[in-house]
C-alpha cells in the first residue's frame, strides 16, 4: 500500500469536475504513466486522484472547421495510428509514435503528455510547431489557450488544478507546409529525449513564407527557436541557409547539464537535429514531401 | 465500484474468470495479480514502466501492469501469461520460445511473450522491424534478443499454420 490517496473514476465531465473541486490537493490522472510513477517515488502526494481516461467527451479524434481535434484522454498509440491525424497533422502522429514503448503509448495520453509539462515532452514540441491550442474546462467555464503559452517551467502550466484539458486543437496541415520531427535519446524505443526538434515550414514557389521551429529539453519549457525561424523566413532554402539557421538555433537555446546530457552536448544536438530536420523538409521543392521518418 | 474504508471493491476478468477483489485503489495491478490473485507468472522488475517484465494484456492491449492503478483496472479484461496455455497445451508463442531457446534466466519471458501476443493478435505476420518495435518496451539482460526475435517469427508461422488448418479440422 502506497499512501491513503482516494481514487475516483469519473464517467462524465460533471463527475470529474465535482470530484476535483470538493477536495483540496486533488489531481486529475489519465494514463498515470507520469503521475503514478511520481507518486510511487514520493514526489507527489495528491489527496485524491480523479481518473478521466474513461470520460467519453475526452476520447474522440475529429476534423472540425480546419482543425484536427484530439480528445485529451486519447492514448498516444491511437493518436499515432489515427488516419485522421496521419493525414492532417502528420508531425503530431510521428512524435507520438516516438514516445516510450508500445505499453507506455497504450496507457499514456496526449493530455497527460501536456499536463505533465516536461520540457522534453515529445508530443508538445510537435504540437507547438503545428500551432496547436488546448481547450481547457472547469466549473468556472471554458477557454482555449495557445499551447506554447501554456508552460511556466518544468511540471508547471498556467492551468489551475481544477482545470481539465479537454482537447488538443491542431490546425490542418496545408498543401504547401512541410514538417519533420527529430528526437535523440539513448534507448531508441523508449527513452526521454535528450533533445527533440519539430519543424514546420510553409514553402511557396521555393520560398519559405513561414517557419516554426520548436525545441524540447533545452530550456525550462519547450521553446520556439524564434531567431532561427527569422533566419530562414522569407528566404530560398540552401545548404548555407540551413547551416546558418541550425547554428542560430543552437545559440538561442539555453540547456542545462543533467543525467541525460551536458548543456554543451545538448546545444550540439540542437545544431545537428535542426540541420537534419531542415534538410529533410527542404529537399525537393515540388509536391508534398513530409519530412517524417516512417 | 463501492468504497469500503480506504479499500475499494473492483471487478475484473482475468484469463476468462471474473474476480471481485478488495484492493487499495493505488496498489499497482501487478501487485493485485501476484499477491492477491496469486498469479505470480507476471514479474515485476523496475516498477516504473521501463523493463516490461510486468506486461499483461488489458482490454486487448499490452500494458505495464506496474503502472496501472488497481482502481483503474475495475471493469477491465486482463490476460496474463497464465492465460495462454490451454488444456495442458502450450500456446504457440510459448512453444516457439522453448524450441528456440529464447530464454536464459526467464525473468523477462512472461512479459516478452505477452508483448509478442499483443503483436500477433493484431498483426499475425509481422516483419522483423515490427517485431523489434513491438518488443521495444521489454528488456532482457541475458539473451541478446536474437533468439527472442526468432521465436516470435516462428510463433507467427506456427499460428498461421494452425489458422490455415482450422477449416480442415472443423470439417473433419
Ligand atoms: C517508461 C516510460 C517511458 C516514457 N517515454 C516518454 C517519451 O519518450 N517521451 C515523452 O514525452 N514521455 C515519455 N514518458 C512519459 C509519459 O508516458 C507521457 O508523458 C504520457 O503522455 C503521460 O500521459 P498519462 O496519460 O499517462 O499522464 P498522467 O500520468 O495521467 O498525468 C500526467 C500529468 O498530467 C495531468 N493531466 C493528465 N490528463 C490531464 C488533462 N486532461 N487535463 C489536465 N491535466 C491532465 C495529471 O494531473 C498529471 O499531473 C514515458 C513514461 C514512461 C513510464
Ligand atoms: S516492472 Fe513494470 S515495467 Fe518494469
Ligand atoms: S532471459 Fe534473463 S532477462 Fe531475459
Amino acid at each position: 500500500m502506497l499512501l491513503k490517496t482516494e481514487f475516483v473514476k469519473a464517467r462524465s465531465l460533471e463527475e470529474a469536475f465535482c470530484a476535483i473541486s470538493d477536495r483540496a490537493d486533488a489531481s486529475f490522472v489519465a494514463g498515470g504513466t507520469d503521475l503514478f510513477v511520481q507518486i510511487k517515488e514520493g514526489k507527489r502526494k495528491p489527496s485524491r486522484l480523479v481518473s478521466v481516461r474513461e470520460v467519453p467527451e475526452l476520447l474522440g479524434i475529429d476534423l472540425q472547421r480546419g482543425s484536427v481535434v484530439i480528445g485529451s484522454a486519447v492514448p498516444l498509440s491511437d493518436v499515432a495510428s489515427s488516419a485522421v491525424v496521419a493525414g492532417h497533422a502528420p508531425l503530431v502522429a510521428d512524435a507520438c509514435l516516438q514516445i516510450g514503448s508500445p505499453q507506455v503509448r497504450n496507457r499514456g495520453t496526449i493530455g497527460g503528455n501536456i499536463g505533465n509539462a516536461s520540457p522534453a515532452g515529445d508530443s508538445i514540441t510537435a504540437l507547438i510547431a503545428s500551432g496547436a491550442r488546448i481547450r481547457v474546462k472547469s466549473l468556472a467555464g471554458e477557454r482555449e489557450i495557445l499551447l506554447e503559452a501554456s508552460f511556466l517551467g518544468p511540471g508547471k502550466t498556467v492551468l489551475s488544478p481544477d482545470e481539465l484539458i479537454t482537447a488538443v486543437v491542431v490546425p490542418v496541415i496545408q498543401d504547401h507546409t512541410r514538417v519533420a520531427f527529430e528526437k535523440y535519446a539513448l534507448r531508441g524505443g523508449m527513452d526521454i529525449a535528450i533533445v527533440n526538434v519539430a519543424i514546420s515550414l510553409d514553402m511557396v514557389d521555393g520560398l519559405v513564407t513561414d517557419a516554426r521551429i520548436a525545441l524540447g529539453a533545452v530550456a525550462p519549457t519547450p521553446i520556439r527557436a524564434v531567431e532561427a525561424e527569422r533566419t530562414i523566413r522569407g528566404n530560398r532554402p540552401s545548404s548555407s541557409l540551413i547551416e546558418e539557421a541550425a547554428r542560430v538555433a543552437a545559440r538561442e537555446c539555453c540547456p542545462i547539464d543533467d543525467v541525460r546530457g551536458t548543456a554543451s552536448y545538448r546545444r550540439h544536438l540542437v545544431y545537428v537535429l535542426t540541420k537534419r530536420a531542415l534538410a529533410k523538409v527542404c529537399q525537393g521543392n515540388v509536391g508534398r514531401v513530409w519530412g517524417c521518418a516512417r | 465500484m463501492c468504497e469500503i474504508g480506504s479499500q475499494i471493491a473492483i471487478s475484473m476478468k482475468v484469463n476468462g474468470k471474473t474476480y471481485e477483489v478488495l484492493v487499495d485503489p493505488l496498489s499497482p495491478l501487478s501487485s493485485v495479480l501476484r499477491d492477491q490473485l496469486r498469479l505470480t507468472g507476471t514479474k515485476v522488475g523496475c516498477g516504473k514502466g521501463e523493463c516490461g517484465a510486468c506486461t499483461v494484456i488489458m482490454d486487448g492491449r499490452a500494458v505495464n501492469s506496474c503502472l496501472v492503478m488497481a482502481g483503474d483496472a475495475d471493469g477491465s479484461e486482463i490476460v496474463t501469461i497464465e492465460g495462454l496455455a490451454s488444456s495442458g497445451k502450450l500456446h504457440p508463442i510459448q512453444e516457439a520460445f522453448v524450441e528456440t531457446g529464447a530464454l536464459q534466466c526467464g525473468f523477462c519471458t512472461p512479459g516478452m511473450i505477452m508483448s509478442a501476443k499483443a503483436l500477433l493478435d493484431s498483426n499475425p505476420s509481422p516483419t522483423e522491424e515490427e517485431i523489434r518495435r513491438a518488443l521495444s518496451g521489454n528488456l532482457c539482460r541475458c539473451t541478446g534478443y536474437h533468439k527472442i526475435i526468432d521465436a516470435v517469427r516462428i510463433a507467427s508461422k506456427l499460428i498461421g499454420r494452425n489458422t490455415n488448418q482450422e477449416p480442415v479440422l472443423r470439417g473433419s
